[in-house]
């Protein structure tokens, strides 16, 4: 009865108002430029995202593990890049003279006390005012990541899922189908922020509705909700679907990063499925015809899969052809009769061609 | 299939239970409410179906729809704790959201009904408002139009042509419609038979199952669709359970709508399998004029669902009856978007 009593809270907190899409993607695009004193700093796709200052220097946190900046100055001519949310031994590159002595790549410094953060020091070489940075290519080879998605309560228990991550061997990332946190609190998003501090991998995430009951808290952590990147020679891409919508910002970005996926492996995650398996239950976008638009433009792209979250099972099955998995289960209320508890994903990209395992966090 | 016989059980045994408690409801004169107390039972009959009426000494009336109001609140309630407590699961999910669409349909349709029925001392069993109400309608025929607008997404105007024939045991229905400055549309045809009968008084009021096969052109956004819709469809005048409640009618829906899903580009194919329903009450205001409120779960038009999770989209609005057997219908739908719906219709006995 206690359970059933606090699913009936959790199901009509679901009902809450839900901040509009819109503002959040045009926040977006606020994303990813930092103008700190004399300098300005510019990530290609927003992909960097100003967290704090940390000895006059900002710290930006890496929504994706590849990413490029450029970095101007009006004054300075030494500045220190300090990035978290990096793989260790993430290395940068650069015109001669801007990271060092040679023109060879140079490898992060860790910076004490901050999770997977590493950092560089810069150099404007004598007459250059602009210098652009980027992540040394990680190359297009076979690679492993891991999904999951829907912690919402369940972050209390959410030690049992950091071990299994930890414990995949050659996983290189995680992918986070939204639904952090429960209410969007800054406690919520304190916890699980302590949580993935555990984690030794970087975090890809994308909104929940669980998540976006407040209007800018996860963008103020984690940077852009709706983003595309290169990893290893496969196109990743976040869209925002936490309103069950997707707003015409956020549907002008997918499509941009579609375009830019055609020709290459491409894997989207999202929160809110577009169409479920059957759909009586509903849990979906608001509008079949949008979810269609979207089911029938990522095909057309020849995207390889499409993650998405909300649900709290497992569930795998094909939208247009495209392999779907939905996957909810790193602690939230579980659902019943499904065969599965906890668990995460386990996905290996082999020329190209993601495969997914199941991973159990219950036995 | 446990869904469908509750479904069932309720809307049959309560026309019936209505009909054997006819001769003797509603034909006592009722206590007289005291002045500026009649507006304060609205919000009563709203929150417990059935307050209104007691307070004016219709303690059988009453307590019938505190009964039936309890039973359906109930049921709504339950199947959102059957929904929440196993983690909105495939199983829960396929009979908790038609409990709360029954559940929560039957209450608002009792609640009005009461608030409706606190304010009138009685009349005919069927009033003159239902003959040109759209259940009650042998023939229907109109158009009408949708207007939804939504940023960033292409086509937002729907014009529809229907037509409808209704007998006292078999409807036949035809539905032609066109998305505005595209090619796109959809053509609709379906049919439906009568299971049971409510009452001899209104022989088209009853429990029918009504189905529909529709096949949508959406190149703007690239498939198409064909959709067999099944319901089961309840018409319930109100007027059954007592007289003073003549002028409300519950239109309550329930069924599936498998679609085929054809992606154009790809040449792939989807088949999904929604629940559909929703109910509907509608109130003649005066002789000439109509109000209706209801709920719509579909999701498939120009206009979605509500962003408030599993809900389907909300509709108010008013029927104006013109001369000539005329009806013009004007509704605002809260979904995604907001849309304004309009229709200039045909009806006739």
């Amino acid at each position: 009865m206690r359970r059933a009593s606090v699913g009936l809270l959790l199901a009509l907190g679901a009902c809450r108002a839900l901040t509009d899409p819109e503002p959040r993607a045009q926040l977006d695009l606020t994303i990813g430029t930092l103008v700190s004193g004399e300098l300005t700093w510019r990530a290609a796709g927003g992909l960097l995202h100003a967290v704090e200052q940390r000895d006059g220097a900002p710290v930006f946190r890496a929504s994706c593990p590849e990413f490029s900046l450029t970095v101007e100055t009006r004054g300075p001519r030494e500045a220190r890049l300090v990035v978290r949310n990096v793989p260790a031994g993430l290395r940068l590159v650069s015109q001669p003279g801007v990271l060092g002595p040679s023109a060879a790549p140079v490898a992060g410094v860790p910076v004490a006390g901050l999770h997977l953060g590493l950092s560089w020091a810069l150099t404007f070489p004598p007459g250059v005012d602009r210098v652009e940075l980027q992540t040394e290519p990680l190359g297009a080879r076979d690679f492993t990541f891991l999904a999951f998605g829907d912690v919402q309560r369940g972050i209390d228990r959410f030690g049992d899922v950091v071990e299994v991550l930890n414990a995949e061997p050659g996983a290189e990332f995680v992918v986070v189908m939204g639904d952090l946190t429960n209410v969007s609190s800054d406690a919520e998003f304190d916890a699980i922020d302590e949580a993935f501090s555990r984690v030794a991998l970087p975090m890809v995430l994308t909104p929940g509705n669980h998540d976006v009951y407040r209007a800018t808290p996860f963008q103020q952590r984690y940077g852009r909700a709706n983003y595309t990147c290169e990893l290893r020679g496969t196109r990743l891409t976040s869209i925002d679907s936490s309103n069950a919508e997707l707003s015409p910002t956020a549907w002008r970005l997918y499509e941009d990063a579609l375009a830019a996926g055609r020709e290459q492996p491409h894997v989207v995650f999202s929160h809110i499925p577009a169409t479920e398996t059957f759909g009586v239950r509903s849990g979906q976008w608001n509008s079949r015809v949008e979810a269609r638009r979207f089911v029938a433009s990522t095909a057309a792209a020849n995207v390889d899969l499409l993650l998405f979250g909300h649900l709290h099972t497992l569930d795998r099955y094909e939208l247009a052809g495209v392999p779907t998995v939905i996957s909810g289960g790193a602690g939230a209320l579980e659902e019943r009769f499904d065969g599965i508890d906890r668990h995460v994903l386990s996905i290996r990209v082999e020329a190209g061609v993601p495969a997914v395992r199941v991973v159990r966090v219950d036995p | 299939m446990v869904t469908r016989v509750g479904l069932l059980l309720l809307l049959l045994l309560a026309p019936l239970r209505a009909r054997a408690q006819a001769p003797d409801a509603g034909v006592t004169p009722s206590a007289a409410l005291a002045p500026g107390l009649a507006p304060l039972t609205v919000p009563l009959s709203l929150l417990a179906p059935g307050s209104g009426q007691l307070l004016r000494g219709e303690a059988r009336a009453g307590g019938t729809l505190l009964a039936w109001s309890g039973l359906l609140l109930g049921a709504a309630f339950g199947g959102a704790f059957f929904v929440a407590g196993t983690g909105a699961s495939e199983v829960s999910t396929a009979i908790g959201p038609p409990l709360g669409i029954i559940g929560l349909g039957g209450f608002l349709t009792l609640g009005l009904s009461d608030a409706a029925g606190t304010f009138t001392d009685g009349g005919e069993l069927l009033p003159v408002e239902t003959a040109w109400d759209a259940w009650n309608a042998r023939w229907r025929g109109g158009v009408s139009l949708l207007v939804a607008p939504r940023e960033g997404q292409p086509g937002s105007v729907a014009a529809t042509a229907f037509g409808t024939l209704r007998t006292e045991r078999v409807l036949v229905t035809a539905e032609l419609a066109n998305v505005a400055g595209t090619l796109d549309g959809w053509a609709q045809a379906g049919g439906g038979v009568k299971l049971v009968g409510y009452s001899s008084d209104a022989p088209r009021a009853g429990l029918w199952l009504e189905s529909a096969l529709r096949h949508e052109l959406a190149a703007r956004v690239g498939y198409d669709a064909t959709r067999w819709r099944t319901q089961l469809v309840s018409h319930l005048p109100m007027g059954i359970f007592a007289p003073r409640f003549g002028r409300i009618t519950s239109l309550l829906r329930l069924g599936v709508d498998p679609t085929w899903v054809r992606y154009r580009e790809r040449g792939a194919t989807g088949f999904e399998l929604p629940l559909s329903g929703g109910f509907e009450v509608r109130a003649g205001l005066t002789e000439w004029l109509r109000g209706h409120l209801g709920y719509e779960h579909s999701r498939d038009g120009l206009v979605g669902g509500s962003v408030i999770g599993f809900l389907g989209s909300f509709h108010a609005g008013v029927e104006l009856a013109l001369p000539g057997g005329l009806v013009w219908d004007v509704r605002v739908v809260t979904g995604t978007p907001v849309a304004l719906f309009t229709a200039l219709e045909w009806r006739a006995r």
